[in-house]
């Protein structure tokens, strides 16, 4: 099952942008009841004391005109007076609505103990606020209790109005930052697909083809390096794969030619028997070198997989070098291959067909740039406790440049090869093969110029014991 | 008929020289590039059977220098690259006729026959 990356931000951030906004709507709602709710009161004291100075003043509390209703007064002045004895009865209000303005009695005793106070009241239905305090005796007067009220209907209307608004204001910037999300993280991803376009439009066909669009952006360029080296990586292994595929049939033809060729001058004519028989022996020799080709194709597969698992036994290391001499100097004379065997029986727990390959391979290409009727030195010795094996040649060496790159799995220095009888897997297949049993390959320049290859196993303990 | 065969792996030169032979062709047989070369510039020889992957020098590089050193001696080159790159290659260095290996013998016999032929007619 897929995920949508742009619904997922375009859900996620909007959510997140929706909640804020609701949260900063709900906090600026409630500032502002508190500021409108601080402001009646202070304008509840402000008509409390103008309306103290009047009873103090001239004894009275200023009434309702006549002409002004009821309603529209309490509308428009949304400010109720009543003047009270010390029982809480009505001396004096400033509209007859105010004369049935509820008794709050803990109010009452805090006015007649002198203290003023604001306290919420319900009348007739709807929510109002009252100021209670003394008022001093004058004009003929006793001691009283002044009480100012007003409708808090009108602020809680606001109130209301507002919040409203706010979340009104809140929704619609919500769709409008879902929109914006949608449309920011099209812009976002819009790259990504372009890289992806030009990712899928690489076929591998033309070499060097590389990401290049938006290779500009900052934030973009770890990815496309990271596409980059994979594809420089596929590529290389891409080449590596046509050249063993291109290798595999050159190796491949002189075998098949020689066999065919053989049997059709065999059988142009009437020959003696044991001239029969020698292009029969040569034949096999070729079946047996297709087999050996055959054999490294599948060892190449298995090296490439990393499931191959070396078979060790006890080995006479002596005699497997003394057999793969053997099958060199088959092709390129008795004396041209010199072998130098140890001072005593060197044995150890190896797969002798992998090593018996990793012999093949390091003697052809010995013999592959070693000028002819130079010679060929193969040393075995134990140094250490380990096995040394060193095959040198005196052809023209490898600069010292390249030579730590001669073991590289893509490496080849040599384009005009001649004919290979090894299986043409390169030096990369010894370096993979003797690491199989541990060891360790190196090059050097040899003393004569020519190139020496060293291939170290450890001592057969190690061996044994990392099996 | 004088031919000279270069080719390093040492059974199909072996049989290269046996068949040939009995063909009533005087075969001389070199294994790498430079012997090639000397031989292919000490001697005369009615054709060259040049093989593409030698040592030393490769059969390209041979029909270079032979067609620099004025040589017009027809080159037949047996090769296993068939790439088109590496046929190109080859014509451009003055190779007269490219056969594949593996190849039929008597289809080289026809094209060395007809290859000498039409040196001597063009000498």
């Amino acid at each position: 099952m897929s995920v949508s990356l742009r619904r997922t931000l375009v859900v996620r951030f909007g959510l997140t942008m929706a909640a804020a906004l609701a949260v900063i709507a709900l906090w600026i709602h409630k500032a502002v009841e508190q500021a409108m709710q601080r402001e009646m009161e202070e304008s509840l004291v402000s008509t409390f004391m103008l309306q103290s100075y009047a009873l103090a003043s001239i004894g009275l509390v200023p009434k309702r005109p006549d002409q002004v209703q009821e309603g529209r007064f309490l509308r428009d002045a949304n400010r109720l007076v009543a003047v009270r004895d010390a029982d809480g009865h009505v001396l004096e209000a400033n509209t007859p609505l105010a004369e049935r303005l509820p008794l709050d009695t803990l109010c009452l005793r805090q006015a007649v103990r002198g203290r003023r106070a604001i306290c919420p009241e319900d009348w007739l239905g709807q929510p109002e606020v009252a100021m209670w305090g003394p008022v001093p005796s004058g004009m003929g007067r006793p001691p009283a209790v002044l009480q100012v009220a007003a409708s808090t209907g009108p602020l809680e209307a606001t109130s209301h109005a507002l919040l409203k608004r706010m979340i009104a204001m809140a929704a619609l910037a919500g769709v409008v930052t879902v929109v914006g999300a949608g449309w920011l993280t099209r812009s976002a991803l819009r790259p990504v697909e372009e890289i992806a376009a030009q990712a899928r439009a690489i076929q591998g066909e033309t070499p060097d083809e590389r990401i290049t669009v938006h290779a500009d952006v900052t934030e973009l360029q770890g990815l496309i390096a990271v596409l980059n080296d994979m594809l420089t990586r596929l590529d290389r292994v891409l080449t590596w794969h046509r050249r063993v595929l291109r290798d595999l049939g050159h190796d491949l033809r002189t075998p098949i030619a020689t066999i065919r060729a053989g049997t059709e001058v065999a059988l142009w004519g009437e020959r003696q028997p044991e001239e029969y028989r020698r292009v029969l022996k040569s034949t096999m020799e070729e079946v047996d070198h297709l087999g050996f080709i055959a054999e490294a194709v599948s060892l190449l597969g298995r090296l490439e997989s990393g499931d191959l698992k070396p078979v060790l036994v006890e080995t006479d290391l002596n005699a497997l070098v003394i057999a793969g001499v053997g099958r060199a100097r088959e092709h390129v004379g008795g004396d041209t291959i010199l072998y130098t065997p140890p001072t005593g029986p060197v044995t150890a727990r190896v797969d002798a067909r992998l090593l018996g390959l990793v012999l093949d391979q390091l003697l052809d290409n010995a013999m592959r740039h070693t000028p002819q009727g130079t010679a060929i030195t193969v040393v075995l010795s134990r140094p250490d406790g380990g096995t040394r094996l060193i095959v040198e040649d005196q052809g023209p060496g490898v600069s010292d440049d390249l030579l730590p790159h001669l073991f590289d799995r893509f490496y080849r220095s040599d384009e005009a090869r001649s004919r290979q009888r090894g299986p043409g897997l390169g030096l990369s297949t010894v370096v993979a093969i003797v690491r199989l049993h541990h060891g360790r390959v190196s090059a050097e320049r040899a003393a004569g110029g020519g190139l020496r290859v060293v291939v170290d196993l450890p001592a057969i303990s190690e061996i044994g014991a990392a099996a | 008929m004088r031919i000279l065969v270069v080719e390093d792996d040492p059974k199909l030169g072996a049989l290269l020289e046996q068949g040939l032979s009995e063909e009533e062709m005087q075969v001389e047989r070199v294994a790498d590039g430079g012997e090639a070369l000397s031989a292919a510039l000490a001697e005369s020889y009615d054709l060259i059977l040049l093989d593409y992957m030698i040592p030393r020098k490769s059969g390209v590089e041979v029909a270079i220098e032979l067609r620099r050193a004025g040589r017009t001696t027809p080159i037949l080159m047996l090769t296993a690259r068939d790439a088109p790159e590496d046929l190109r290659r080859a014509r451009e260095a003055g190779v007269n006729e490219i056969m594949g290996k593996p190849f039929r013998f008597g289809e080289l016999l026809d094209r060395i026959q007809a290859l000498a032929l039409q040196g001597a007619s063009e000498e």
